[in-house]
Formats: C-alpha cells, sequence, structure tokens
C-alpha cells in the first residue's frame, strides 16, 4: 500500500518481515490467508527499516529514519500470524508489505473458501455417485458370474469350478468404462461343452 | 602510473593484448546477442585508478566500436562472412563496459607481479556499468563493506573452524531476531560455516565469514533470516 493511505488503529494484512515477501504476496487479489498477519498500525511515524520482532514498541533496535532514508517502515503489531505461540508483538513493516485492509482480505477469502467447500462438497457427492454406480455393477457382474456358472454346472458338472471368472473394466462404444464378468475357457472344457451341444441338436433333431 | 595500475596492465597484456585492435565477425557484443552476424573491433582499454580507504580500485574500460553488415542483397549474415562477400555496412557504433578491481594496499602478495587477473583481489572484475561513475560508487560501496569485514576479521580467523550438523528441519534452528555482530552459521562452500553479521540491507543481512584454508579471502554472503542457523543450546 502507498505510505499516504495508511491510517493508524486499522488491521491491514502485512507479510512479516521475518517471511519471504513475493510479488503474489503483495498483491491483494492473489495473497493467501497464511502469507500475511493480521496486524495493526501503531503509528506513522517512520523507522528506520530492519528485520526484528520484539514484544516492547519502544525497543532499542527500532530506531527513527534519518531524514531522506529510503529504507523506512512503520511499527505494527499482532498476534495473529501463521506460527505464532505468543502474544502481540511489533516490527517494522515496509508500506510496501502492508498489502490491504484485512478486512477486505477476510471478505475475499471467506468467498473463497466458501466456494472451495463448495467445490469439494461437489466433488464428493459426484465420488459417492461414481462409487455407488460402481457397487451395483460389481454386483450385476458377479451375479451373472454365478448364475452361468450354476448353469454350466448342469452342463458339464464339476468341471464348471475349474473356469476362471473374473469382472473387468471394459470399455464401451461411448467411451466409458463399465464392469462386466469375463471367463477363460480351457479348451478340454469348450471341447466337451461342444460335444454336449452337438448331442443335444443331434436328439432335438 | 602506480604500482598497482602496472601489475595490473601488465597482466592483461600478457594475456589480452591480441583482443585489443582486432576485428572479427560475431553474433556476440560481451553479453548482448544479435540474431545476425556484426562486425566488431576492440579498442584499446582504458583504466582509471582511485585509491580509497586503503584500497587501490582500478576501474577497467572495455571498448567496442561495431556497425552492422550486408550481403550484395542487402541481407544480413547469419554465419560468419568471407570478407569478400561484405557489400556495406551500417552506421559505426560503440560500446562500452566498465569494471572494477581493487586490492588492499598492504594486503597479501602485493609485492609480486599478479599470475592472474585477479589473484589476492578484493573487487574481481565486477559492479560492471556502462557508466563509470556507477561503476566507481559501487566499487566503494564494496570497500566500505570490506572495512567493516576486515574489522571482525580475527573474530572470523578464530571461529572458522566451529562446525554445526544439518538438520531435516532447518528452520528450527531459524534466529528469532538477528543484530549485527552476532554469529550466526550459514551455508557456505560445502557446509555450514560460521560467520558474523556486519551489516544489514533492510530485509538481509550481510554474514562475513571465512573458510578454515584462507584467511586472506574474507568472504560474505547477503542472506535473509530464513537462511541464518544458530546451534540450539549455543
Amino acid at each position: 500500500m502507498k505510505s499516504a493511505d495508511l491510517q493508524i488503529g486499522i488491521k491491514y494484512g502485512v507479510i512479516p518481515s521475518w517471511d519471504y515477501s513475493s510479488q503474489d504476496k503483495k498483491d491483494p487479489a492473489k495473497v493467501q490467508r497464511r502469507a500475511v498477519a493480521n496486524a495493526e498500525l501503531v503509528s506513522l511515524e517512520k523507522y528506520e527499516y530492519k528485520v526484528y520482532r520484539s514484544d516492547n514498541p519502544d525497543d532499542a533496535q527500532f530506531t527513527s529514519a534519518p531524514k531522506g532514508s529510503r529504507s523506512v517502515g512503520y511499527i505494527v503489531k499482532s498476534s495473529d500470524w501463521a506460527g505464532n505461540t505468543q502474544g502481540d508483538i511489533y516490527w517494522i513493516a515496509r508500506a510496501q508489505d502492508i498489502v490491504a485492509e484485512y478486512a477486505t482480505l477476510e471478505t475475499r477469502w471467506t468467498k473463497e473458501e466458501a466456494e472451495e467447500k463448495a467445490r469439494e462438497a461437489q466433488w464428493k457427492a459426484e465420488r459417492e455417485a461414481k462409487e455407488q454406480q460402481e457397487k451395483i455393477e460389481q454386483a450385476n457382474a458377479q451375479r451373472s458370474i454365478d448364475a452361468v456358472k450354476e448353469s454350466l454346472r448342469s452342463i458339464i458338472g464339476n468341471r464348471a469350478d475349474k473356469l476362471d471368472f473374473e469382472i473387468r473394466n471394459r470399455r464401451q462404444e461411448n467411451g466409458e468404462y463399465k464392469l462386466s464378468g469375463a471367463c477363460t475357457i480351457d479348451v478340454r472344457t469348450l471341447q466337451s461343452l461342444i460335444e454336449k451341444v452337438l448331442e443335444a441338436r443331434d436328439m432335438v433333431a | 602510473m602506480s604500482y598497482f595500475l602496472d601489475r595490473f596492465v601488465a597482466i592483461q597484456d600478457k594475456y589480452y593484448k591480441n583482443y585489443q585492435g582486432n576485428t572479427h565477425h560475431s553474433t556476440w557484443l560481451r553479453n548482448k546477442r544479435f540474431d545476425h552476424m556484426i562486425e566488431l573491433k576492440q579498442l584499446p582499454n582504458t583504466y582509471q585508478e582511485i585509491e580509497y580507504k586503503g584500497h587501490s580500485i582500478i576501474v577497467q574500460g572495455i571498448h567496442y566500436q561495431w556497425c552492422d553488415i550486408f550481403d550484395v542483397n542487402g541481407n544480413h549474415f547469419s554465419s560468419v562472412p568471407r570478407t569478400s562477400e561484405i557489400k556495406s555496412r551500417g552506421d559505426l557504433q560503440f560500446s562500452t563496459i566498465f569494471l572494477a578491481w581493487a586490492w588492499r594496499i598492504d594486503g597479501v602478495g602485493v609485492d609480486k607481479p599478479l599470475n592472474w587477473n585477479s589473484e589476492h583481489a578484493v573487487i574481481c572484475g565486477s559492479h560492471s556499468s556502462d557508466k563509470i561513475e556507477k561503476t566507481i560508487k559501487l566499487a566503494k560501496k564494496r570497500i566500505d563493506l570490506e572495512a567493516k569485514i576486515v574489522a571482525v576479521q580475527d573474530q572470523l580467523i578464530a571461529i572458522a573452524g566451529e562446525r554445526m550438523v544439518y538438520s531435516t528441519n532447518m528452520s528450527a534452528y531459524n534466529p528469532y531476531n538477528a543484530v549485527i555482530n552476532d554469529q550466526v552459521f550459514i551455508q557456505g562452500f560445502g557446509r555450514l560455516r560460521k560467520g558474523i553479521i556486519v551489516e544489514t540491507t533492510g530485509s538481509r543481512f550481510v554474514v562475513a565469514y571465512v573458510t578454515p584454508s584462507n584467511h586472506h579471502d574474507l568472504k560474505y554472503k547477503t542472506l535473509p533470516l530464513s537462511r541464518l542457523y544458530i546451534k540450539e543450546n549455543a
């Protein structure tokens, strides 16, 4: 933010001086919640900018900036920043590290978080619907396998148990994949099956 | 010419004399690249020596004159042309770059001729700019920093051998605050090395250090707080 726009007592989103500062963090439209502290501007007096944090606003390390100095900052106070384990601390923040009023950032984050939540809920619903569908397909495929196995048993006896049945993902014409049963049959079993069929046809004829 | 300038010009002439006055064709003009060949000639170097805070700063000016070259159809060349193929030349242009070098006047090895350009130099041909004033200003700033490092040289040598082991989470060892004259570990020359903060640049700290095998080369790094480490219970 510009120095002229700063006001005492207002809570701003401030990039902590001991943390990396980047273009994305400085952009009010992109900055993320955990990149900034919810800090209050304590005074408009210009201090020499340095990386130093203290629990005392009158710390000897905080020195007024000489006139004309370009490396200046303002004292800010915060207890609300990522990784904080103590109470209020004071540090010097450059105007460019003061991103925007915290309330406006908060509005955007809340909106984005709500959208994210809705998106997640939609993904979850879609995932659950898909899982349900798969479960049904799995059950259908298993049912047909069981039915086919029973019918075969009545024709070829216990040899039906030696057949390998499995459920595979098969590509449909419309490009979607669907679960369906598949069977691997050895030639001897197939031979006896064909013999049975031919016998039966002869009997019918 | 003074002793330091003589010494520097001697080594320059020994290795780079042939370049000066030589005309050649290239797509490169120092570090700038063209998409076509140009003709360039390196003019004789110029030198200026300044004495500043016990150091001899030499500003070396490297000068080129160059022009575009065209074939019979007025097109640029994409590869090195034969002289007979060049039918016309563009306007003559000039390009200059200034580099700074500096030696401590009472430093190590100043009584011997140089074996290479930057032997025992404090500034090794850096702070390049196309304006001599800017190069001088940056070089003086570097010498000002050098004075601060020299002031803690004995301490740096005493702590040069200290070691710190790496951890999987190095950020746990970042100091909460750091001020000038604090001793911290930094990553340098292959391991964590102990140095002293001699200056701050607002958001970053200038940490001076030396390696145990070379106490004359006073090194420094400019680092943010998150790249400084302190030993636990130290």
